[in-house]
């Protein structure tokens, strides 16, 4: 049998793992909702992408594709990837550095046209910056095809 | 030639790094101590070179001299001369060399303060030799700042990122530098320790003298760093969850809960290992910073374009660096195992929670900043973690944090927690008023806990100070920790009244178009073109009237730097009565309209009033003279 003080310290230790079981499971669970994945242009023309989450989204932004809409903010634009091209819109102000044949990663939700519906669209502070999963997405494309 | 001097300088400074490390491992071994002395004398010179050498770059980009490729990449001659020398740590190799520089100042702080035949000083000493050495290796073979740019040399330099050009970067890197790469003395010291198996007095105090001016150094440029990008990144947000911010915020986390445990180890000579654990942390951290901002591994919005090959160089550094002192730490740490036992109240219980949350908050940040990175190096795609992650896991424990910080000044070491029932009842009344107007006045459930909370903590340092006998007796760092709380109190406000009550206008306008927020309305009064020496632009010129009457004219700019053709929004802020009103120009649009951000910010510069605030706490810690290591001269 466990003296009291053996017994103390095994209340303890139970409080200890099931504290810490308790705050991983939160930590994890918190971190699980709020994970974003990326996907390509040609990934989300396949319809591999989920409709209705928040996704993010990186491309080159198409020439000539962007399109003011009315007097307020909305501005849709399209991201290639050098094999398709997605349609994106926003309602709010770009950053600094976006600009046609830029690239830029875009995070959002697909509405059922797959077009994506962005909350923020992120380019970097960087005029010779190329986002890091676009250059490689479309690196392997190009090995691909 | 004054380039291949700097370049030459860096080798030498290389040279005699190991040439350190090595004599001062001969001198512990065979107790030599000519030896020790030529280690002495071999790091002082090693520390010095290095800053030469920095002077080099410095006076190559002063004089713009194009032949050299970071300074073709960086500067222009257009540039003021105080951007010219700042843009030496624009770059990725000057940054990478202040790193150096900054290290350099430290070591030869600690070489200075500390007795070049102290024994157990010697194996730091070693230990900073190798460091010194692969952080040398790192800067020469993949980011040599000295490389020529021949044979052809350009007519006119790339300039710097207009974005860099703010007072901002003069400040921000050295800061912060000095905050990070400071951590690195606690931890060869704790090697030391960790050697020896014995953990004297002096090395104690002198631990937590770099401990306390590192930490509010670094407190400094976090600070800055957030007033920085709420200026000038034209978003009006001061913190973003940013890979690059959170590389700096988990040496900070590290370094908090550091300075709470050094002084237990002083004050009642205990949670040595712990201690111990948490300097190797703290620098391990420091260079997992620097990992994650130069490397480039993680998509982030401050970061520029960096190299990975750099980034498994560092990381190669970290494990090594690392992985050996923890395997020291597994094997020796036994050695510092005391029977210890304090009421889980007195204030010792009250600094390990504060320990146990800091570490977790710093697991947490650590969770969502590297799981990314983890996710793509197993191949499972890409992924990015939002910052509602973060907000999430870290508001609840910095309540906490907040709940128990104020028990903490009244408690007393090894006795449990003393309950006053008149200040309970007291404060209970208080609340209860507050809560009722609280309801009253619909306040957020967050900002009434922070408020509460604030009242909480000011209360029991006001009650703590007020029956304190003998005040002008009391030590600085008493003062200091007093002054840090409250400036944990003054950002914590801050952050709960200005996220709850800021007002943001992202909109479309003409000139004669009015936004009204509150009690202020902006009108766009007119838009005008303006040239700078480097950059050309439009002003905007916003009529705020506050209650019907004139305020002020803001002058929003945005701005077309010419050599980078990079665009720029110069944010016009105003401070009326602690609201923070912040206009950006951001965008044209079609018929002469603008896309313009237009923010109303109650309360927000507390944030940085409370870091700085915090800063000053520890730098009052950091001036006691009761903690003035005196020296022990002790042959080797």
């Amino acid at each position: 049998m466990m003296n009291a003080k053996q017994k103390k310290r095994c209340y303890i230790t139970v409080g200890i793992i099931l504290a810490s079981a308790a705050v991983v499971a939160l930590v994890l669970l918190a971190l699980n909702e709020n994970i974003h994945l990326y996907y390509t242009p040609t990934e989300i023309a396949q319809e591999q992408a989920p409709v209705n989450r928040p996704i993010r989204m990186g491309g080159i932004v198409v020439p000539g594709s962007v399109q003011r809409q009315g007097e307020g903010l909305l501005v849709a634009f399209d991201l290639t990837d050098g094999l398709n091209e997605i349609t994106v819109s926003y309602d709010g102000i770009l950053p600094d550095l976006f600009r046609e044949g830029q690239g830029i990663v875009a995070t959002g939700q697909l509405d059922n046209n797959y077009k994506l519906v962005a909350s923020q669209v992120l380019a970097k502070h960087d005029e010779s910056y190329m986002p890091k999963e676009v250059e490689q997405s479309m690196r392997a494309q190009y090995n691909d095809s | 030639m004054i380039p291949e001097a700097g370049h030459f300088i860096l080798l030498l400074a290389a040279m005699l790094a190991l040439l350190s490390a090595g004599a001062a491992s001969y001198a512990y071994n065979k107790h030599s101590n000519v030896a020790a002395l030529l280690a002495q004398r071999s790091a002082l010179a090693m520390s010095g070179f290095v800053i030469v050498s920095l002077g080099i770059l410095l006076y190559s980009f002063y004089k713009v001299d194009l032949t050299v490729t970071t300074v073709y990449q960086h500067a222009h001659a257009t540039l003021p001369w105080y951007y010219r020398l700042t843009a030496a740590w624009g770059s990725h190799e000057g940054s990478m060399l202040l790193w150096l520089s900054i290290l350099s100042l430290w070591s030869l702080v600690f070489l200075i303060n500390t007795d070049y035949s102290n024994r157990l000083l010697l194996i730091s000493r070693v230990a900073l030799g190798i460091i010194f050495f692969g952080l040398l290796a790192f800067v020469i073979f993949t980011s040599n700042p000295f490389t020529r740019h021949l044979p052809v040399t350009p007519l006119q330099g790339l300039d710097l990122n207009p974005l860099l050009q703010d007072p901002g970067m003069i400040l921000h890197p050295p800061l912060l530098y000095i905050g990070y790469v400071g951590f690195a003395l606690p931890f060869v010291m704790a090697i030391a320790v960790l050697w020896q198996g014995e953990f004297p007095e002096d090395i104690k105090r002198l631990m937590r003298k770099y401990i306390l001016f590192a930490w509010a150094f670094l407190t400094l440029g976090i600070t800055l760093g957030s007033f920085w990008a709420y200026y000038e990144l034209g978003w009006g947000g001061w913190w973003f969850w940013d890979p690059v911010e959170n590389a700096s915020l988990l040496p900070w986390l590290a370094g908090a809960a550091l300075l709470h445990s050094i002084n237990v180890s002083n004050n009642r000579k205990i949670f040595y290992g712990w201690t111990l654990l948490l300097c190797i942390l703290a620098f391990a951290l420091s260079l997992l910073g620097t990992f994650l901002v130069r490397s480039g591994v993680l998509t982030s919005v401050h970061s520029f374009a960096n190299d990975p090959e750099r980034g498994m160089f560092i990381l190669l550094l970290l494990a090594l660096y690392t992985l050996p002192a923890l395997l020291l730490f597994a094997v020796r740490a036994g050695r510092f195992a005391q029977k210890s036992s304090f009421p889980s109240t007195s204030r010792e219980g009250f600094l390990l929670l504060n320990n146990i949350l800091f570490i977790v908050m710093m697991a947490t940040v650590l969770l969502g900043t590297v799981y990314p990175l983890l996710i793509e190096g197993l191949g499972l795609g890409f992924i990015s973690v939002g910052a509602p992650y973060f907000n999430t896991v870290i508001v609840p424990i910095v309540l906490i944090l907040a709940f128990a910080l104020g028990f903490a000044p009244l408690s007393t070491w090894l006795k449990p927690y003393k309950k006053n029932t008149k200040i309970m009842v007291s404060l209970l009344l208080v609340a209860v008023m507050l809560i009722g107007l609280a309801l009253l006045i619909n306040m957020p459930f967050l900002v009434t806990l922070t408020v509460l909370l604030s009242l909480w903590i000011v209360s029991h340092s006001l009650i703590e100070i007020a029956n304190k006998k003998n005040k002008a007796k009391a030590p600085l760092s008493y003062w200091g920790m007093h002054i840090a709380h409250v400036g944990v109190v003054v950002t914590m406000l801050g952050v709960a009244v200005s996220s709850h009550y800021k007002v943001e206008r992202d909109v479309s306008m003409g000139v004669g178009d009015t936004v009204t927020i509150h009690d202020y309305r902006f009108t766009l009064a007119s838009l005008q073109p303006i040239k700078g020496p480097n950059y050309a632009g439009e002003q905007a010129l916003f009529d705020v009237q506050y209650k019907d009457k004139a305020l002020a004219l803001m002058k929003p700019e945005k701005r077309l730097y010419s050599p980078r053709d990079m665009a720029l929004s110069q944010t016009a802020i105003k401070d009326h009565r602690g609201r923070d009103l912040y206009i950006a120009l951001s965008e044209p649009l079609d018929n002469g309209r603008w896309a313009v951000r237009i923010h109303y910010k109650p309360m927000v510069r507390w944030i940085w009033y409370g870091g700085v605030l915090i800063a000053l706490g520890a730098l009052l810690a950091w001036f006691d003279k009761k903690y003035l290591a005196r020296r022990r001269y002790e042959k080797v």
